[in-house]
């Protein structure tokens, strides 16, 4: 039994499987009442009503033993036996976060809604409609501190580093969801298997954020224009011949500084996040780029994320790696590397599909020995044998006798062999396109009706497996048939299995059909019609489309050079 | 039993091993990196290599122990 704290708003919330009603001095973990004391359980409540927020030992201190003498000690005993109860680690925390000698702070998600006996009875329907979230509570809580440092104009530069297949996306997306309406701009790199373009991950998200805020091309004429010429859909021909003139001569140094000056006077008017995932196979412009912004003085509310694949960077020596520690070292950005799940992470994730299975703690451990804790492998080996319907076997038997794959690529590689011949032939089709896809293009390519591939790419979205819909930087959609695939080791490993002959006449026939639409006026860059015709072996196509990207570097000879 | 609530392959043990050209069976020689502090080992032998292993899980240990003291 607990000790009913009087409070004129009694807490009552719901945080992973648990349940908190202040009033009714109870603690409950999926539905089952939890022993907890009566000091405990008052400094949970203190704690769970400020989700995300420091408190002091002296406020904690006063708010549960009041003006009584007591120790510290008691309140690391408290916090020790509530962390119990919870299951939570202090080394990696879900519920309590250790502040070093100042304090601590609750960091789950803590949901309002309604308390119901039913509340972990998530139907399939449910689980399809919504990407699983699981653990992750100290990044999202450093993302989120970060995020209100940028808001106070104090610019926040963050690696979001781990293995592939460990998070990074859904961490990325979980986050922008949670921030309500703020400005955000994203765009990813592609690995560079022909001549890459320079800042591409950062001209998308320009681009991403010019379709949704007029007053960014405004703004880009004004104070970088070298920036707008890369973007040549946003201006006139006529505008475009006078940008030539205005930029002749111009070297790639402008283009850090008017960059640096289009952040810090857009976040005069809100703050912005931008996001770059797969940093890895950035180009040196880009990082050039990030260095700039890192150092530069001035207020800028900007909050840069940057995604990568540590292991990768590390491993192959990209330029990355010295950035990365020298900007650590500087402490001009800060880092947050994501681990693999541990058994009780792969416990939660497990209970959105079956709290019964999720108590199997047999289960959970084998699930962890497969997989080593890799959350995409998780899924897709649970998906594995979850779904399966043409056996009578238990899940757990299941999960006994399946053939470990031997890494991601060979989990891909199953999930690929379930695809009916059309599905492969659409998704083989859109992994040669670099990033986002168009069902126009695919439809011109693979000489199939529109609205048939439309409804494929519906049905490839609502499995939750291959694609998802392209979205803008407030989260609208750019185009009802606009794609991209969900993760990109799923376009990469469709990309490295589709044998070397058809990749050849693909990048033909989608370089040709980029470059019709982008004679009826879509927005196409060059630099992705020339990757189509270099690796379709056309190299004379390749160059001459080339023209528009390189005409800062034919006036000014020092366009950055790529990785 | 109870669930471990930790990574069983934590980022922090995790490491980039190069071996030189000249490695060889019996002549272990190269360079070891953790891939969150970035820390650097170079080794000519398998006693050096084993050595900055334990040297790294030393410190590893010292933050936790640093880490606890401050609660």
């Amino acid at each position: 039994m607990v000790r009913v704290q009087s409070h004129p708003n009694p807490l009552r919330i719901r945080f992973v499987d648990f349940e908190l009603d202040e009033a009714n001095a109870r603690l409950s973990c999926n539905g089952e009442a939890v022993a907890l004391a009566p000091t405990p359980f008052n400094l949970l409540c203190t704690l769970a009503r400020e989700p995300g927020s420091l408190l002091s030992k002296d406020a904690l201190l006063d708010a549960v033993w009041g003006h009584r003498f007591v120790s510290e000690s008691v309140l690391k005993t408290a916090i020790s036996d509530l962390r119990t109860t919870l299951g939570d680690s202090p080394r990696a925390p879900r519920f309590i976060e250790t502040v070093s000698r100042r304090g601590y702070r609750f960091i789950a998600t803590p949901s309002l809604t309604p308390l119901t006996p039913t509340s972990l009875a998530i139907t399939p329907q449910a689980v399809t409609q919504a990407p699983l979230f699981i653990g992750r509570a100290t990044s999202l809580s450093r993302l989120q501190r970060a995020w209100v440092q940028a808001q106070g104009g104090q610019r926040s530069m963050l690696w979001l580093a781990g293995a592939p297949g460990i998070g990074k996306t859904l961490l990325i997306e979980h986050f922008m969801a949670g921030l309500d309406g703020a400005t955000c701009a994203r765009g990813h790199c592609v690995e560079p298997l022909g001549t890459g373009e320079p800042y591409l991950p950062v001209l998308e998200a320009i681009a991403g954020l010019c379709r949704v805020d007029p007053a960014l091309p405004v703004l880009l004429r004004t104070v970088a224009p070298t920036w707008l010429f890369q973007l040549p859909w946003l201006s006139s021909a006529q505008e475009r011949e006078a940008l030539r003139h205005e930029l002749a001569g111009v070297g790639p140094e402008r283009m850090l500084r008017e960059m640096g000056e289009l952040l810090e006077r857009y976040t005069e008017q809100r703050p912005l996040l931008l996001v770059t995932e797969d940093l890895h196979w950035g180009d040196r412009a880009t990082l050039q780029l990030i260095d700039y912004v890192a150092r530069r003085r001035g207020r800028m509310r900007l909050m840069w994320v940057a995604s990568f694949r540590v292991a990768e960077v590390v491993a192959l020596d990209h330029p990355l790696s010295s950035l990365r520690h020298e900007l650590r070292l500087q402490r001009l950005c800060e880092e947050v590397v994501l681990d693999p799940f541990s058994e009780t992470e792969i416990a939660d994730y497990v209970a959105t599909r079956s709290v019964s299975l999720a108590r199997d703690e047999a289960f959970v451990r084998a699930l962890h020995d497969h997989t080593d804790g890799v959350p995409l492998f998780v899924s897709s080996l649970l998906s594995e044998v979850m779904d399966r319907a043409d056996d009578d076997a238990t899940v757990e038997a299941r999960l006994a006798n399946l053939t470990v794959p031997e890494n991601l690529a060979s989990i891909i590689d199953h999930v690929i062999a379930r695809l009916g011949r059309e599905e492969r032939d659409l998704l083989s089709a859109a992994a040669i396109c670099s990033g986002d896809f168009r069902v126009e293009t695919l439809s011109l390519v693979l000489e199939r009706d529109l609205a048939s591939l439309a409804y494929a790419c519906e049905e490839l979205v609502r499995g939750q497996v291959w694609l998802t819909r392209s979205r803008t930087v407030d989260g609208a959609e750019v185009s009802a048939q606009a794609y991209s695939f969900r993760h990109a080791l799923l376009r990469q490993v469709l990309y490295d299995r589709t044998p070397l002959s058809l990749r050849i006449h693909l990048h033909r026939q989608i370089g040709g059909a980029l470059e019709r639409e982008r004679s009826f006026g879509v927005p196409v860059a060059a630099s992705d019609l020339a990757m189509h015709f270099e690796r379709a072996s056309q190299p004379v196509i390749a160059l001459s489309d080339f023209g528009p990207v390189a005409t800062i570097s034919a006036h000014g000879d020092r366009m950055p050079t790529l990785c | 039993m109870v669930l471990n609530p930790e990574s069983k392959y934590p980022n922090r043990r995790t490491y980039v091993l190069k071996l030189r050209s000249d490695a060889a069976p019996g002549g272990l020689a190269g360079r070891l990196e953790n891939l969150v502090t970035g820390r650097q080992c170079e080794f000519s032998s398998v006693e050096e290599l084993s050595a900055s292993i334990a040297d790294d899980l030393a410190s590893i240990a010292g933050e936790r122990a640093a880490d606890a003291a401050g609660e």
